[in-house]
Formats: C-alpha cells, sequence, structure tokens
C-alpha cells in the first residue's frame, strides 16, 4: 500500500501545500521533492514560513491545505507514522530542566518503543562525543545554552530515524562541536538517511547542502545546488545570491539609513524620553 | 514515591490496551512527568526556587500531618454532619487550591507539547497519561489529609466508616475537579495568557496563607469550650455546601436519619457524578480548544495587554520623588516595573504581608470578651501602634527579596551601562520597593486607624511613618548590598538571614515600645517627628551618596 520502501521513492514530496494563520497567508503553495540521501538547505528571511513548513513536514502542525507526504505516509492522515520515522532537532531549547540529559534521552527512546540499554548506550556514547558524558547525570538547568543544544541533537538522533529535521541546529555550539555535527550529517547521508537544515547561517549551508531551496513570503523562490544557483554569478557567496534574491538589492540602502539615524540625534539633551512623547 | 506510585499503577497495565492506549509509552510519561512534580518547587510548602528532590514525598508527610489536625475533629465533635463537613470543607479547599496553585503550571507547560507533539504519541495515549497524572496528584493529597481521619473516624463513628468514607472522598474530588475545571474555563475566557498567570500567583498566595491559616485557626476551633456540642443541621447553608451534602451520609451512618440526611446523601452522589459527566462530554472539549488558541494567542502579545500592565503614569507625577537625576529615575522606572510583574517576587513578598496583618489583628480576637465589645473598646487602647509599626516587618523582607529573579542574567545589563552613581541603583530599589509595595499598605492600614482611633492620633501616624523610613534605611544599610533581580533563587541563601530578619523584627518592637513610651510625655511624639524627619534627611544624603561594592560579577560571569 505504501510505497515507503522503495529506495527511489522521493522522501518528501510536498504538492501545493497551503497554511494560513487567519489573516496573514504563511505558506502559499510549496511544490517540494526531496530524495534520499540529499542535504536540503532551507533558507529564508525572518517570517518567510521555514519553521511552519518545518512544523507541517514532521506532522506536528495539521489544519493545512495541499497534500504532504513523508517516508511514505500521508502526514495529514498518519502523523504518528510520520514522526516515528522523523527526527526533529527545534529552534528553541525545549526540554525539561529539572531531568537529567540521561533521564530525557531515557524517556525519548521509550516514547520510539527502544529497549532500554540500547537507549543507554547510544545516549552515554553519542553524548561522549560531545565531551557531555560527565554531565550524563546532572540536572539540565544548569546546563549552558550549547549543551542544551548538544542534547536536543542527540534527542533528535538517537532511534536513528530517515529524516533528520533541524531548524538552526549549530547556535551555542562551540567550533569543535559544530564541526563533528557537520560531519555526522554528511555521513548520515552517505548512508542513505535524508536531513532538511534550516538555517540562517549562509556558509554552513552553502558547505554542508547539496541543495538549497530559498523561500520567501511562503512561495520557493530558488531550488537547487549551490552552483546552480550561482549560473550567471559566477563567484558570489550564498549570502549574497540570498540578499540579492529576498531583498531586490535593498540591504544597503537600509544600512545607510540606520546609520543616518544617528545624524539627526546627534545631540542628545537631558530630556526624558517619557516626556518627548505626546 | 515515585517508583511506588509507578509500580501501583503498572499494576493496572491490563486496564489499558483495550483503549488501544500504548503501555510503554504511557509509562515512559508518567514517569517523566512525575519525576519533574517530585522535582517541582510547591507553593505552600516550600519557599519558591527552592531545589526539590522529593516533593511528593514531602507533600504527602505534610498533608498527612495536616490531616491529623482536622481529623481529629471527628472526636471531638459530636455531630457527625458537623464534623465531616468540616473535615470536607478543609479537603475540598485544600484540594483545590492546590490543584490551580500547583497543578496550573503542569496544564499549561509549553515545553510539553514542544517536546511530546514531535514524537509519534497519539492523542489517546496523552489524555490517558493526563487523566492519570492528575489522579495521583489528587490521591496523593487526599489520601494524605484523609488517612488520619480513616482511623478516628472508625473509632468514633462506625466499623463500616472506613468504606463509606473512601466512596465519599472520590465523590468529593470528583466535585473540586469540576469546580476547578470550570475556574480555568471561566477565567481564560475573561483573561488573557499574562492576566491568567496572575492570577494563578495569587491562588499560590492563598494557599499558603490557607496552610498558614490551618495551623493557627484549626488548634484554636478544637480549643473552644462547647465545640463538641457543634451543630448545623438546621442551618440553610447545609443545603449548598457542597463538603455537607458529603459529609451526610456521615451522619445516617451515625443513625440519625432523618429528610435533611437523605436529600443531601442523594445530592452527593448525583451532583459529582452529573458534574463529571458534564466536564468529559462538555467541558474538556471546550477545554481543549480554548488552550489551542491561548497558544496561537501567546505568538502575538495583545497590545492592550502591554498597555495595562505598565502603569507608568501615576509614578510620572512623582517625578521628583524618583530621583534627582536621570540615571536614579530610570532604575526606579525598571526596579518599580519588575516588581509589578515578576511572579516569584510577588510569592515571595505578598503572604508575608498577609501574615503581618493576621498578626497585626491579633488584638481584635484573642480577647476574652466578644468581638463587638473588642472593637467598641479599641480606641481607649494604644493598639493602633501596633498597626502603625507591622509594616517595618515587611521592609527587610521585601528588601532581601528584590534581588532574587528567574531571570536573573539579566542583570548583565548592569555590568555593561556606564554607571556613575552606585548610590543611585540603592536609593531607586530602596525606593521602588517603599512605594510600590510598603506605602500602600502603610496609608490601608493609617486609614484603618485613623477611623477607628480618629484625627487625635494623626501625629502618631507621622512619626510611625518617618520611623518607616528610618527603618528602611537602615534595612538597606545592613542587610548587604547586591543588585536588584541579579541572584538566582538558592535554598541556603534564606539561612544565613533569617537571623538578620528575627533581629530587624525586635527593633522594630523596640521602636514601636519607644513610641509608645513617648506618648506618655508631653509633646514627646511631635518632638521626635522632628527628630526623626532631620535623621531621615541625613540618612537619604548619606544613602544616595555612598559608593557601594557593586558585585556586577555575578552577572558579567554568566
Amino acid at each position: 500500500m505504501h510505497q515507503e520502501r522503495s529506495a527511489d521513492a522521493p522522501i518528501i514530496a510536498v504538492n501545493n501545500l497551503k497554511k494560513s494563520f487567519k489573516p496573514t497567508t504563511v505558506l502559499d503553495g510549496i511544490d517540494l521533492e526531496v530524495a534520499r540521501g540529499q542535504i536540503v538547505g532551507y533558507i529564508g528571511p525572518n517570517g518567510a514560513g521555514k519553521t511552519t513548513t518545518v512544523k507541517i513536514l514532521i506532522g506536528m502542525l495539521g489544519d493545512f491545505t495541499g497534500e504532504v507526504s513523508v517516508c511514505g505516509f500521508d502526514v495529514a492522515r498518519d502523523p504518528i507514522e510520520v514522526k516515528r520515522r522523523v527526527g526533529y532537532v527545534p529552534e528553541t531549547a525545549a526540554l525539561y530542566d529539572a531531568l537529567t540529559p540521561g533521564e530525557f534521552l531515557q524517556f525519548v527512546g521509550r516514547i520510539h518503543g527502544m529497549d532500554s540499554d540500547e537507549t543507554e548506550r547510544r545516549a552515554r556514547a553519542m553524548l561522549e562525543l560531545f565531551d557531555l558524558e560527565a554531565k550524563f547525570d546532572d540536572r539540565m538547568s544548569s546546563f549552558s545554552k550549547g549543551m542544551r543544544q548538544k542534547v536536543l541533537i542527540v534527542a533528535g538522533l538517537i532511534h536513528n530515524p530517515d529524516l533528520i529535521v533541524m531548524d538552526e541546529p549549530l547556535t551555542g555550539l562551540d567550533a569543535n562541536s559544530a564541526v563533528v555535527v557537520k560531519e555526522i550529517l554528511s555521513g548520515l547521508a552517505q548512508r542513505g538517511k535524508t536531513i532538511f537544515y534550516c538555517s540562517h547561517v549562509m556558509d554552513v549551508v552553502e558547505r554542508v547542502c547539496d541543495r538549497i531551496i530559498i523561500l520567501n513570503k511562503g512561495k520557493i523562490i530558488a531550488d537547487g545546488s549551490f552552483e546552480e544557483l550561482q549560473a550567471g554569478a559566477q563567484g558570489a557567496s550564498l549570502e549574497h545570491l540570498f540578499t540579492q534574491l529576498t531583498s531586490e538589492g535593498r540591504h544597503g540602502a537600509l544600512a545607510r539609513r540606520f546609520i543616518d539615524i544617528f545624524d539627526d540625534f546627534d545631540t542628545v539633551d537631558d530630556v526624558d524620553v517619557a516626556e518627548r512623547a505626546p | 514515591m515515585t517508583g511506588v506510585v509507578l509500580w501501583i499503577i503498572g499494576r493496572f497495565g491490563w486496564l489499558l490496551s483495550p483503549f488501544g492506549i500504548d503501555r510503554c509509552q504511557f509509562d515512559a510519561i508518567l514517569r517523566v512527568k512525575l519525576t519533574l512534580d517530585d522535582r517541582r518547587s510547591l507553593s505552600g510548602l516550600y519557599g519558591p526556587g527552592k531545589k526539590a528532590n522529593r516533593a511528593l514525598l514531602f507533600t504527602f508527610i505534610f498533608y498527612l500531618f495536616l490531616g491529623v489536625i482536622v481529623g481529629s475533629c471527628v472526636l471531638f465533635i459530636e455531630s457527625a454532619l458537623a464534623s465531616m463537613t468540616i473535615f470536607f470543607t478543609f479537603l475540598m479547599f485544600m484540594v483545590g487550591m492546590s490543584l490551580i496553585a500547583d497543578f496550573t503550571t503542569v496544564l499549561f507547560d509549553t515545553a510539553d507539547s514542544t517536546i511530546l507533539l514531535a514524537r509519534p504519541v497519539d492523542g489517546r495515549t496523552l489524555l490517558a497519561v493526563r487523566i492519570a497524572h492528575v489522579s495521583v496528584y489528587l490521591a496523593i493529597h487526599a489520601f494524605g489529609l484523609a488517612a488520619c481521619t480513616f482511623v478516628t473516624g472508625t473509632i468514633a463513628l462506625h466499623p463500616l466508616f472506613a468504606p463509606l468514607f473512601a466512596v465519599m472522598l472520590v465523590l468529593a474530588l470528583c466535585i473540586v475537579v469540576f469546580l476547578v475545571h470550570s475556574f480555568y474555563l471561566v477565567a481564560m475566557r475573561l483573561f488573557d495568557v499574562e492576566r491568567f498567570r496572575d492570577i494563578i500567583v495569587y491562588f499560590q498566595i492563598g494557599l499558603s496563607l490557607a496552610v498558614f491559616g490551618a495551623f493557627q485557626v484549626l488548634p484554636r476551633l478544637v480549643d473552644m469550650g462547647d465545640v463538641d456540642a457543634l451543630r448545623i443541621d438546621d442551618s440553610w447553608v447545609v443545603w449548598v455546601w457542597p463538603p455537607a451534602w458529603m459529609a451526610a451520609p456521615f451522619d445516617l451512618l451515625a443513625g440519625r436519619i432523618g429528610p435533611l440526611q437523605i436529600v443531601l446523601t442523594v445530592a452527593a452522589v448525583v451532583v459529582p457524578t452529573a458534574g463529571l459527566i458534564l466536564v468529559v462530554r462538555v467541558l474538556a472539549p471546550g477545554f481543549t480548544r480554548t488552550l489551542v488558541e491561548e497558544e496561537k494567542d501567546k505568538a502575538k502579545p495583545s497590545p492592550k495587554t502591554l498597555a495595562a500592565s505598565t502603569g507608568n503614569r501615576p509614578s510620572r507625577r512623582l517625578r521628583r520623588l524618583k530621583g534627582p537625576d536621570r540615571e536614579e529615575r530610570a532604575h526606579f522606572d525598571l526596579i518599580r516595573s519588575l516588581l509589578a510583574r515578576d511572579r516569584a517576587f510577588k510569592l515571595a513578598t505578598y503572604p508575608s504581608f498577609a501574615i503581618v496583618l493576621f498578626v497585626a489583628c491579633h488584638p481584635l480576637y484573642s480577647g476574652v470578651e466578644s468581638f463587638a465589645d473588642t472593637l467598641r473598646n479599641l480606641p481607649q487602647t494604644k493598639n493602633h501602634l501596633f498597626f502603625l509599626y507591622c509594616p517595618c516587618v515587611l521592609v527587610p523582607t521585601a528588601l532581601f527579596q528584590v534581588r532574587y529573579s528567574k531571570q536573573y542574567q539579566a542583570a548583565w545589563i548592569y555590568a555593561a551601562l556606564p554607571l556613575t552613581r552606585s548610590g543611585a541603583i540603592v536609593m531607586a530599589t530602596l525606593k521602588a520597593v517603599m512605594f510600590r509595595l510598603v506605602a500602600p499598605f502603610f496609608s490601608a492600614l493609617s486609614l484603618v486607624v485613623l477611623a477607628l482611633w480618629g484625627v487625635a492620633i494623626l501625629p502618631d501616624i507621622i512619626l510611625a511613618g518617618l520611623i518607616l523610613i528610618l527603618f528602611s534605611f537602615v534595612c538597606a544599610s545592613t542587610l548587604g548590598w547586591e543588585l536588584p533581580f541579579s541572584r538566582q533563587r538558592i535554598a541556603r541563601d534564606a539561612g544565613g538571614q533569617s537571623v538578620k530578619m528575627i533581629l530587624f523584627m525586635l527593633l522594630a518592637f523596640i521602636v514601636g515600645a519607644a513610641h509608645l513610651g513617648l506618648t506618655f510625655v508631653p509633646f514627646g511624639v511631635s518632638g521626635a517627628s522632628i527628630l526623626a524627619a532631620m535623621v531621615c534627611v541625613l540618612f537619604y544624603r548619606n544613602v544616595s551618596r555612598r559608593s557601594w561594592r557593586v558585585p556586577g560579577a555575578t552577572a558579567a560571569e554568566m
């Protein structure tokens, strides 16, 4: 019934996806196909609809129009089956602070129906790679942002998902750990795992992803490998291409206007701001 | 405790499978929920922010202890209806209050949805976990409170007391769940998320006061001479008072059979059942829908909320009082806004206001004469000084609490800003605490005192007010200076300070006693007022000009 196991079927298939939060349309007709083993960079300005796309892809957000199939399952009809096969690393560090990494990962493993010894083994091994094995039994409330991010990454990968969806996964990570994560991602892709990578950090996307999708105002405005996007503008960085596409080159003028603001307020007199307000 | 609870629930695991609930997931989620509960600090039991380790066990023991106090009623009071009404009133009130105060955070946990929604858990399993979780919470509180009554009731009333009691306990809890659920629905319809959270804080404050009150009032109740003959049968209140319905079957058990007992018993069975059906069929779906809407609203705070809670307007008129320069005024405005909005601060400070008031009213109800007589004789006494010096007790508490915050890291701003005068922060903190908390309290008390004693004691109010200001300077100087809202609440901090707090109370008492002495000296009070005013000015200069060691290091390290 499901075409899930046939190797050449796309792992993500999106057809005319639309989503609106009442007055505003967030996604305005997205069409997308991702094959197994790809690392897809999903980029776009703030508010373009990246996180909404991600939440729909992993079955967290229903109530959309269009067809979305992930890992061979219809997201609207079988969100649970989708969630079983997807690993999600969220943008905001949502964790139960009062737990230890060990307890939290054990919990995640059980939800995915994993054997507790196996969860323990994987959790310890993965945390060790991130230099967190000593903190295995410490409560996470004392953890730094980077340490929490590491736990989140491990929590997203521990059940060995087919599709890994990451939203800004390198936030707060030190350079060494960031390199480890990037290596892990390309290693996983070589083994047939698919990675859907959302980020604002253009040079990482440029280097890690073999396909880049640019989203703007709820629509895909560019889709292809970095080299394909570069066509016609040889040597340009992704950052440059991105700003060209999403702000039509207005950034220079914006920056100038920002700096100009100081000229108007060059002499700050000793009056309360509150008094100036009408 | 968590282990025991999970083991017990595990015995009933076979109930789950027929409903298509994943037992392994159910166990995992419930385990995490209970572990989190176990590590959450509970209002009414600990001060906020203390690192709790076995909260569930402590709650149980604590309620067990409370249960002894209330359970002994059954032994003293002859009428089963009266004694059991007291018990069920107390039980339903305590369980309802703690459900709102402690459990709301669990219900509205957003981390929860982010973590669980991304995982393959279906709605039925989540619902089962939620029901199990609430049941465990209720059971721990209810069994704690009821344990002693199980024994005393069996001794005092009837051998069959225990099974009936167990049934009535469950029915009483059904009513509590129904009422709390309705409260949530109404509150969420009327208020936005932030207001709603504020309201919850007041419930938490209410709970800690109720616990305090229970220890103060209940033993007195038992002390009263004619308590054993207490009867409530002929009061109309029993008809509308649900705990009384729950108590009615026990009167039947004790052999007093009448129409009242029978009607109330029927109500005790019918109403909770109907309420529970209403919750499951009507209220619960609506509740989930509202919760989802709340989630959406959270994304964009309504401008109304922000404007309404800013409340800077009256303080603008007080500009002169805010401080001599811009820096101090800026500090004042910041601290004042934070004081008004920091929930943990409210939670730590507001109960002490009520407790102080409770102590202040002590002369009113401790006397042998009736309340009306006490009130009539009051103007002849000098008890007004007692009222006027009560706010002194609050000053050190508030000044001590103001250094703590959940977002203590935000204090990096003090380390980063080019601050010229550390005295400005000290002065601004002091003023903000005084204006925002102590002054309204003192004013309210003064009005009451004026109304009861008349204008003749106006000089006393003025002197007490000046002393209060002086007292705050002394507190600020001796408490050790810390930046406002710059430290994490840790349990061990509180210990060292409690000695100082007691010394401050002693000081307030001594000063109050001195004031009492002055009232017998001609012009003593007015003379002392002038002196106090002068010392105030001196202190004011000293505090605002002194350079304080500002430990910005704590913030900078973060």
